[in-house]
């Protein structure tokens, strides 16, 4: 890391109180017809041990139905630090598109020191059941710390990338390079800002271990 | 023989009459006249000016033979020597012998005592006998033999003088032009004052309407202006007397009370009894300037005829219901009129055992028969009114006793009920009087909270040191609604109950003593408590629950247009009578005035959720004979204290429970909205928050329960919050 991305990384720290990143993981995958695949969504950077936390979310999530079929949703545990509970709901009623929504029961001071840094929101299955690539998009619908305060986070989209059904080793392995170098691309086209905050988050995350 | 000389001294001429009398009484034809009564009455210029009723007849104590037709007979027949008989008649001038001067009476009344003769009305009289003033009557006394002799069997009644109110100039010379005459108003008469019909049989009736208290229709009371209220008032009214000052007693054939034919009793307005408001129309009968039995009594007065016996026109109905003043919690004040389960057995102006000090008179009902009348009464009125709190004054001040008094009511109030709901603040001894305020209250709809709160600040009870407490302590008792499904479950009001000192005089000095407007003794005192009550106290939060809401109720002993009221508006009270009554607004009868002294007043944050004020005419429009009080002298009671017999005045109904109109008020109270709980159930746990999540991303309605962080929108933001103020652990529920 050369003296100006760190300078960059620090300005971005210090205008931004919470730096905290919702993000795809994996961000980019692939898969062929007819399999299973899963993408987690993660936060990170909300700090351990002490605020902020996340105390509520209501995110949704579209991909594309004509590539991808939703199977299964299982949520994470961050949210339900003492595994007594929270309330969770989802919709998928919408074609394309999934809602997924965690209230922690928690006590603010529960969150706030037992929470990780990062952690899974929830996880999706999806069916492939075309050839194709389906960006998966998240957007924000709100977001609460734990202590019922308004919350922001950055978001990063992924994708997963969907083969016909199984071609001879060769081809196999030309199509999967391609996938990756697809995903390297977006990556590459993602907006400054975006990648500041990763790198900033990254780093603050540094710090606070440090400190701790 | 003696020869007639008419220029004879009236000594001879009494003489003369004497034998021409005892003659006629064998022909029943002949009456040698010396005068015409319009001659024994004199006429106005014989009187005195100023309103002293003293018409002193030029003839005074001259004998006279007179005749005339009987227009109303009042002698004892047969003989009864009851105190405050009239024991006469009265007889007027046949019409073609009556005089062209308007101010000459043609009406004379003939003292008979035990009579010689037995008149009737319309039978022609010759009457000898001296001229006399009796407590400013003239009359003829006609006892000796043969001073009364009948000369026509039937004779032509006089035509009625027309008479009007108001009287323009002097009053007494007014009705002196027709002392003893029969006297016929065409107009409708109010019954305004009936609290002398038992005792003496009389009410009195008002041209024009029923009047007010000047300190109910002026706000800037003056003496000035009061003694002119006064005089005016006096121009306008009259008595209606039966036909006797007997004191409580029942007519000789066992009947009470003569306006109606059968007697005066329960049974059906304008036939068997009348109500305040009721009209006499047509009122025909002789004008009687009479002493009624005690000092002060002594007034004009129409006493009703066999031949024109007073008739009441139904034009204030009784009520059958209470009035309904909306909303969804009741509140109502009530001035019960002594209820005491300590029973009377003491005479009212002697010692008993009551009070804090047990050196007071107890002031309730003389017997066990008397305090069960007072409880159907009473608990008949208070089960209709069903308010949810009710405030009352004049309950026996005796908190400490195993059963105290506002105890007993409740029990009996609820033996009456499906269920057993009322109870009653334990507030224990407040102050030192005999009587005191209480509260009670539907323990289904409404519960407690907090400690009864009780202001006993010598600012209060004695603001102007007279060494003994003069107002009652006032009660303030902090309520929440707390029936499932009540509109306004959850909210919180506060209810101060007062009853300030009587207007009576007794005791007062300075500031304190009348000063001739209007408003009466104690006026200071009052007016310093309620300055104190809403300036100091109040904004003390004396109940510490932090509610905004007071409603200041009870017996202030104030019109609405005194100073202890305008003390009360002018820390931002609304007096809920004018808000919804208006000027007309009444709950009170005294001395045949309306007004109210038991106020509803509620402060700028409680007044916008009252949605109305009701004052059910049960007791100030009713005759007083008819509350609990029976027909035995119970001991310690005085003989005019017990009821007079003949016709039947009791029933086990609301009418007459006390001399108070009960006020009740509405309240439509402002919920205050728990933010985060959605079901509205009273709690925050898990249901809300998951009631919140469904309705994710919606606009908040107003007052949205779900918008916890009220920003206008319901999100998971509002669901978290509304996590972290769940009342239990884990939003358990």
């Amino acid at each position: 890391m050369n003296r100006f991305l760190c300078a960059l990384a620090l300005g971005v720290a210090a205008a931004s109180a919470n730096a905290a990143t919702i993000s795809i993981d994996p961000s980019s995958q692939s898969t062929v017809v007819g399999s299973t695949v899963s993408a987690t969504v993660r936060i990170a950077d909300i700090t351990s041990g002490t605020a902020p936390s996340l105390g509520g979310y209501d995110l949704n999530l579209s991909f594309d139905s004509a590539v991808l079929s939703f199977s299964a949703l299982t949520y994470g545990s961050g949210l339900d630090v003492l595994g007594l509970g929270s309330i969770r709901v989802s919709d998928t009623g919408s074609a394309g598109l999934l809602n997924v929504v965690e209230i922690s029961l928690d006590e603010e001071s529960d969150l706030n020191a037992l929470q990780a840094d990062a952690f899974a929101l929830f996880t999706v299955t999806f069916q492939a059941i075309a050839a194709g690539t389906s960006g998966l998009t998240l957007h924000v619908n709100s977001l609460a710390d734990a202590a019922g305060l308004a919350f922001n986070a950055a978001t990063a989209n992924g994708s997963i990338g969907v083969a016909p059904v199984p071609l001879p080793a060769a081809a196999w392995l030309l199509f999967s390079g391609l996938a990756g170098l697809a995903g390297i691309s977006r990556r590459r086209s993602r907006d400054v800002n975006d990648l500041a905050g990763d790198l900033a988050g990254d780093l603050a995350g540094d710090l606070a271990g440090a400190r701790a | 023989m003696i020869v007639l000389d008419k220029k004879h001294s009236s000594v001879l001429a009494l003489a003369i009459a004497c034998i021409c009398a005892s003659q006629a009484s064998h022909a029943q034809t002949a009456c040698n006249v010396t005068h015409k009564i319009h001659d024994v009455q004199g006429n106005a210029s014989t009187q005195l000016a100023g309103g002293v009723h003293d018409d002193v007849s030029p003839l005074n104590g001259a004998t006279v033979i007179i005749e005339g037709v009987v227009v109303a007979d009042y002698q004892s027949i047969p003989q009864n020597t009851r105190s405050g008989e009239l024991r006469g008649f009265f007889i007027q001038e046949e019409q073609a012998d009556q005089d062209n001067d308007p101010s000459t009476s043609e009406g004379i009344f003939v003292f008979t005592g035990t009579p010689r003769l037995d008149v009737a009305e319309g039978e022609r009289i010759c009457v000898t006998g001296p001229v006399s003033e009796f407590f400013g009557q003239t009359e003829i006394t006609a006892t000796a033999v043969n001073s009364l002799v009948r000369t026509a069997s039937s004779a032509a009644l006089p035509p009625a003088a027309e008479v009007a109110m108001p009287v323009t100039g002097n009053v007494d010379d007014y009705f002196e032009q027709f002392e003893g005459m029969r006297v016929h108003f065409a107009q409708p008469l109010y019954v305004s004052e009936y609290f002398e019909v038992a005792r003496y049989g009389q009410i009195v009736l008002s041209a024009g309407a029923r009047p007010f208290q000047y300190t109910h229709t002026d706000s800037t009371p003056t003496a000035a202006e009061y003694a002119t209220f006064l005089a005016d008032l006096a121009r306008k009214r009259i008595i209606l007397d039966d036909a006797d000052n007997v004191q409580n007693g029942p007519l000789p054939a066992g009947k009470f009370y003569h306006p109606f034919p059968n007697g005066f009793g329960i049974g059906t307005q304008g036939i068997n009894f009348f109500r305040g408001g009721d009209t006499v129309q047509n009122l025909t009968g002789v004008l009687h300037w009479s002493f009624a039995g005690q000092a002060g009594t002594d007034a004009w007065r129409i006493r009703p005829t066999l031949a024109t016996p007073a008739v009441f026109t139904v034009a204030n109905p009784r009520p059958t219901a209470p009035p309904n003043p909306g909303g969804n919690v009741r509140v109502s004040a009530f001035n019960v009129l002594n209820y005491f389960n300590t029973i009377d057995t003491t005479s009212s102006d002697s010692n008993g055992p009551c009070g804090p000090s047990g050196t007071l008179d107890c002031r309730g009902a003389d017997s066990a028969a008397e305090f069960q009348r007072q409880n159907d009464k009473l608990t008949t009125a208070l089960s209709k009114i069903g308010a949810d709190v009710f405030g009352l004054m004049e309950i026996e001040n005796n908190g400490g006793a195993a059963v105290p008094a506002v105890a007993e009511l409740v029990n009996r109030l609820n033996a009456r009920l499906p269920s057993p709901v009322y109870k009653h603040i334990q507030t224990g001894v407040l102050g030192s009087d005999a009587i005191t305020v209480a509260v009670i209250y539907n323990s289904a709809v409404v519960a407690p909270k907090g400690s009864p709160a009780v202001l006993t600040a010598p600012a209060f009870v004695d603001p102007n040191s007279t060494g003994q407490q003069r107002n009652r302590p006032a009660l303030a008792q902090t309520f929440e609604v707390i029936a499932a499904g009540n509109p306004d479950k959850g909210a919180k009001f506060t209810v101060v109950v007062n009853h300030l000192k009587s207007k009576g005089g007794d005791g007062a000095s300075g500031a304190d003593n009348d000063q001739g407007d209007g408003q009466s003794a104690w006026n200071s005192t009052r007016t310093k408590a309620a300055s104190y009550l809403v300036n100091t106290w109040l904004p003390s939060d004396p109940t510490g629950q932090g509610d905004a809401d007071y409603l200041i109720v009870g017996d202030l002993n104030a019109y609405k247009g005194e100073t202890p009221i305008a003390a009360i508006k002018n820390a931002g009270y609304t007096d809920l009578h004018q808000a919804f009554e208006g000027s007309d607004a009444y709950s009170y009868v005294f001395d045949g005035q309306l007004g109210y002294l038991d106020h509803a007043l509620a402060n700028a944050s409680l007044a916008p959720q009252i949605t109305g004020l009701v004052t059910w005419k049960i007791n100030s429009d009713e005759v007083t004979v008819f509350d609990y009080n029976d027909t035995v002298k119970d001991t310690g009671e005085a003989a005019f204290e017990a009821e007079p017999t003949g016709n039947p005045l009791y029933e086990a109904n609301e009418f007459r429970t006390s001399d108070h109109d009960p006020v009740i008020v509405g309240l439509d109270l402002t919920v205050p909205v728990l933010l985060g709980d959605a079901d509205g159930d009273g709690d925050i746990d898990s249901q809300d928050v998951s009631l919140i999540v469904a309705a994710r991303n919606q606009v908040a309605t107003a007052n949205d329960p779900r918008d916890v962080n009220t920003d206008g929108v319901i999100n998971a933001v509002d669901a978290r919050l509304a996590a972290t103020r769940c009342t239990r652990a884990q939003c358990a529920t």
